[in-house]
């Protein structure tokens, strides 16, 4: 157990699909103290890179129709752009409380690996609870902290 | 053979010529009521009816040009005229602009009856106000909200259908639509997640072609269905702008109703505001939006969305007022036709139907429109423009580079106001006769000429009629009253200034300097009524302030630097007189005029014209006496003379015949070697039977000799010859009258030439007797015996030089 007058370390793990205020909120009923920390995680989604694995996968254009194919280069783009989507997001979520957040970007198949080392320090894990439908589930039940999911069904 | 001095003195014009005095006036003058009445007394009825004749005919052409003097008061005339027309012909009808919807570059004109275009314009913006709130309003009811809601629900739900079936043919297949930033990828699932590349390689190969067939199937219906989303959404589109169109209609023919029926009777106007309302309920988006922000730069002003209805009022009348009387001081092509005015936006010219302005032409339209033609002839592009727009009855407004086809750009073509305007041109008479002679097309639309008399009979009425004039002008003026030798004295003044005793000047301008210039003085010895001396003030401080020429030449006289001679007696040598005209004032002077003769082929030099300093009357006024002198004298033989004659110390040019009688008595002196009084001046023209003729400015004239020999000293020997029919125009200034009333100077009146001969040689000139001879001794005989010398002479030395060439 962690002495209450030490600062707090809150963990966020968040997906594209997240619901991210929520996930804040839930966040912030477990900061005490303006020096608490918050770190991000954001979780790569590993269908992406599966599917553009295959070799007849083809991107079919929203505005245009037209087909283009699927590639590791175009799936890594996408998760690129997730993440710097997610990450503007929360820090102007984060600068509106006037908080600091760290951000970091992992891939699904590490995310067990590095918060189990994490959550040796970590007081609350906050994870978007689609994450239960995920391969990685598994491992996250299994941390010593606090584990939080949220989500519109929580 | 002397002449008797009785002989000289019937010549002598009797004191009471000299200058006719106002009688005493029976009663003070009532001041006439108007300048119209005024003028009514100063017999000006030519004109006036004239001017109330083309008022009242109302058809093409009838347009009057009024001729007279500046300074006579011709614009406040034709304006009261014009006005007492007007006040019977009631208001002519509003003008506005309005936007064309269909081509904005092309405003349409709205014709209004008198005092409604104001309404009208005010209507519009209150409605536009209204609209302004009430379109968004109806936006916000639930109403609409409710429909909007319900059509958008239909159409996303349309297009889920469309994706649900899709994702659910997919998902039978076990194939997973993904969604990306900017599109879709179909990916083979198990137990719910994508499979890769290892996983797909361990599926049967049966299995793995079913995946192949299927994503292409999903594919291509995929893209099927993606290219019709924009039918989709344009058919949702289609039907949000028909129920925003509703929306916007309902609310915009509510308010329009009420407005719509206060113009009933003008369908033109109700089919404006049929096609406002239509442009309204096409443009609703921007009445929605209009309150938004406005975006900088490049981005429309939202509030311009509410101009485009706005009413631009050219032409504004009151109901119940007199039809229009315009002047224009200033008749620029602008300022007569209208323009176009532009405005500056981001570094370009813009403009736009609000920016119309009318002309002079239009605010007079159903009226009259009073010009100064030199004004019109001198400004660019007028005077063709006017005639355009009278030729056409109609106006359009366009810059004359327009109308010249030198502008390229897109403006505007606002429609053309049909014109109904009486054009009153004012101008001198030489601008008239110029315009009729030189314009082909002027009296095709100045058919109606007013012509103002520049004097007028000095009748015994009439003087009365101008002492209520002269009461007017005071009046009008608001000056101290003037005495009645005041007023006696001014009606004098204004027959000096026609020029003549028997009429008065009509020339109100130069009146009214006189009774402001005399009751200056009057104010300056602190008189409570202008006088007699105030008058005389007046003009001598007028004739000072002008008089620095005259005094040149006088002084000039009087050093010697200009020969004159006044005493004495000369052969070939006589004082004639000339006139300087300075404009507002003119002033008269001596000329030597000499001449030489000797043998000759029978011609008489006019060196003025040799020279090129003769004007044609000169010239001619020479030829006339060198054949009457010809005709006179020894008409059986060759006249044998070679005559010459100049204006001495002339530098400038000469014109008029005032000086042939003088010339030819020169030239007779130089003749018969008589000589000539050189105290006597001598004007007038003579004809070819030797009778003497009236001539211009015959009292500065006198005046300007009578002022040389004052300076010298008059001595009883001094005078003047004129022509007899020239005693009626005497109005000489009161010291010459006193002058010859105390026998120091003299004035002399002939009517044929051996008149001026017996003033100006003081010998009796002869008849011819019984024989056909003139006396022995007298003028005209020495005359006739030396051309009959000079013919024998002539043919001697032509028979010795016959002679002498037979011998060679």
């Amino acid at each position: 157990m962690k002495k209450t007058n030490e600062k707090r370390r809150i963990i966020l793990a968040v997906t594209e699909r997240s619901p991210l205020r929520a996930l804040w909120r839930a966040a912030k009923e477990h900061l005490a103290d303006p020096h608490d920390e918050i770190i991000t995680f954001v979780v790569h989604d590993d269908r992406w890179r599966r599917a553009a694995s295959l070799p007849f996968t083809r991107e079919v254009s929203r505005a245009s129709g037209r087909h283009q194919d699927f590639t590791q280069w175009r799936a890594a783009q996408i998760d690129d752009e997730t993440a710097a989507r997610l990450a503007r997001q929360l820090k102007r979520i984060a600068k509106h409380a006037k908080r600091q957040i760290a951000f970091e970007i992992l891939p699904e198949a590490n995310v067990g690996d590095v918060l189990e080392q994490l959550t040796i320090t970590a007081d609350v894990l906050i994870v978007s609870s689609e994450l239960k439908r995920r391969p990685v589930y598994a491992k996250l039940v299994e941390l010593r902290c606090k584990l939080l999911f949220v989500g519109p069904e929580e | 053979m002397t002449a008797t001095s009785d002989q000289i003195r019937a010549l002598a014009v009797p004191v009471d010529h000299l200058r006719k005095v106002c009688p005493p006036l029976a009663d003070q003058a009532s001041p006439a009521d108007s300048p119209l009445a005024a003028a009514s007394l100063l017999s000006q009825e030519r004109a006036i009816e004239s001017l109330r004749f083309a008022f009242r005919v109302d058809r093409d052409g009838y347009n009057v040009f009024v001729l007279g003097p500046v300074g006579s008061h011709r614009h406040v005339l034709a304006e009261d005229l014009a006005k007492e027309r007007a006040r019977e012909k009631g208001a002519p009808p509003d003008w506005c602009y309005v936007n064309n919807f269909a081509d904005p570059e092309k405003p349409r004109a709205l014709s209004l009856p008198a005092g409604r275009g104001t309404g009208f314009r005010h209507d519009m913006e209150n409605l536009i106000e209204e609209v302004r709130f009430a379109i968004p309003a109806a936006f916000e009811e639930d109403d609409y909200k409710n429909q909007l809601k319900a059509l958008e629900e239909e159409s996303q739900k349309e297009i889920q259908t469309q994706w649900q079936s899709l994702k659910e043919m997919a998902a039978a297949d076990g194939i997973t639509v993904l969604q990306t930033p900017t599109g879709y990828v179909l990916a083979p699932v198990r137990d719910g997640e994508v499979i890769d590349d290892e996983e797909f390689d361990k599926l049967p190969k049966k299995e793995r072609k079913r995946i192949h067939a299927a994503i292409k199937h999903l594919s291509d219906e995929l893209q099927q269905r993606i290219e019709h989303m924009p039918a989709l959404r344009k058919k949702y589109h289609g039907r949000l702008r028909e129920l925003n169109q509703d929306v916007t209609a309902h609310t915009v023919k509510a308010l329009l109703e009420d407005l719509k029926s206060n113009y009933d009777d003008l369908p033109e106007v109700l089919a404006y505001l049929d096609s406002a309302q239509q442009n309204i309920i096409d443009n609703a988006k921007a009445f929605r939006e209009s309150d938004g922000p406005t975006l900088p730069f490049l981005a429309q002003d939202p509030s311009s969305v509410f101009e485009a209805y706005e009413v631009n009022l050219v032409v504004s009348n009151e109901v119940g007022a007199s039809a229009p009387v315009v002047y224009e001081a200033n008749p620029g092509y602008t300022n007569l036709i209208g323009k176009v005015e532009h405005r500056a936006e981001m570094g370009a010219l813009v403009t736009d139907y609000r920016m119309i302005r009318a002309g002079a032409l239009l605010r007079a339209n159903g009226g009259y429109l009073l010009l100064d033609a030199h004004r019109v002839l001198t400004r660019p592009f007028v005077w063709e423009a006017l005639k355009q727009c009278l030729f056409a009855k109609q106006v359009r407004i366009e810059s004359p580079a327009e109308t010249l086809g030198f502008v390229s750009t897109t403006s505007l073509q606002p429609e053309p106001l049909p014109l109904d305007v009486k054009i009153v041109m004012i101008g001198e008479r030489w601008l008239y006769y110029l315009l009729s002679r030189y314009d082909r097309e002027f009296n095709g639309l100045f058919k109606i000429a007013a012509d103002f008399d520049d004097d007028i009979e000095r009748s015994t009425d009439n003087v009365h009629a101008y002492a209520q004039l002269i009461s007017h002008r005071i009046r009008e003026h608001e000056l101290l009253p003037f005495s009645e030798a005041a007023v006696q004295r001014v009606v004098e003044e204004r027959a000096r200034h026609a020029g003549d005793s028997e009429r008065l000047s009509t020339h109100i301008q130069s009146l009214d300097d006189l009774l402001v210039q005399a009751e200056y003085w009057a104010r300056q010895r602190k008189a409570g009524r202008v006088d007699n001396e105030d008058i005389t003030a007046a003009i001598e401080g007028s004739e000072r302030r002008f008089s620095r020429v005259q005094q040149r030449i006088v002084d000039a006289i009087q050093r010697d630097t200009l020969l004159i001679d006044t005493s004495g007696s000369c052969v070939g040598q006589v004082n004639g007189l000339s006139v300087i005209d300075l404009g507002e004032y003119r002033f008269g002077h001596p000329v030597r005029i000499t001449a030489t003769t000797r043998v000759g082929t029978g011609d008489v030099v006019d060196i003025e014209r040799e020279a090129k300093l003769g004007g044609a009357i000169h010239s001619k006024g020479v030829m006339i006496l060198s054949s009457a002198l010809s005709a006179r004298y020894a008409p059986e033989v060759p006249l044998s003379l070679h005559g010459s004659i100049v204006f001495e110390q002339s530098y400038g040019g000469v014109d008029g015949d005032s000086a042939s009688v003088a010339e030819l008595c020169a030239l007779l002196s130089s003749i018969s070697r008589v000589p000539i009084r050189q105290s006597i001046a001598c004007t007038g023209s003579i004809n070819q039977l030797g009778r003497v003729q009236a001539v211009g400015g015959v009292n500065e004239k006198i005046e300007g000799y009578f002022e040389v020999c004052r300076e010298r000293g008059l001595d009883g020997t001094h005078g003047v010859v004129i022509p007899r029919d020239n005693v009626k125009h005497l109005m000489l200034r009161k010291e010459i009258v006193e002058a010859v009333n105390t026998e120091q100077f003299s004035i002399y009146a002939v009517q044929y030439l051996d008149e001026a001969l017996v003033i100006l040689t003081g010998e009796v000139p002869g008849q011819r007797d019984d024989d056909g001879e003139f006396p022995l001794g007298t003028v005209n005989r020495k005359v006739e015996d030396q051309l009959v010398r000079y013919a024998t002479k002539r043919r001697e030395f032509a028979e010795s030089a016959g002679s002498h060439e037979e011998d060679k």
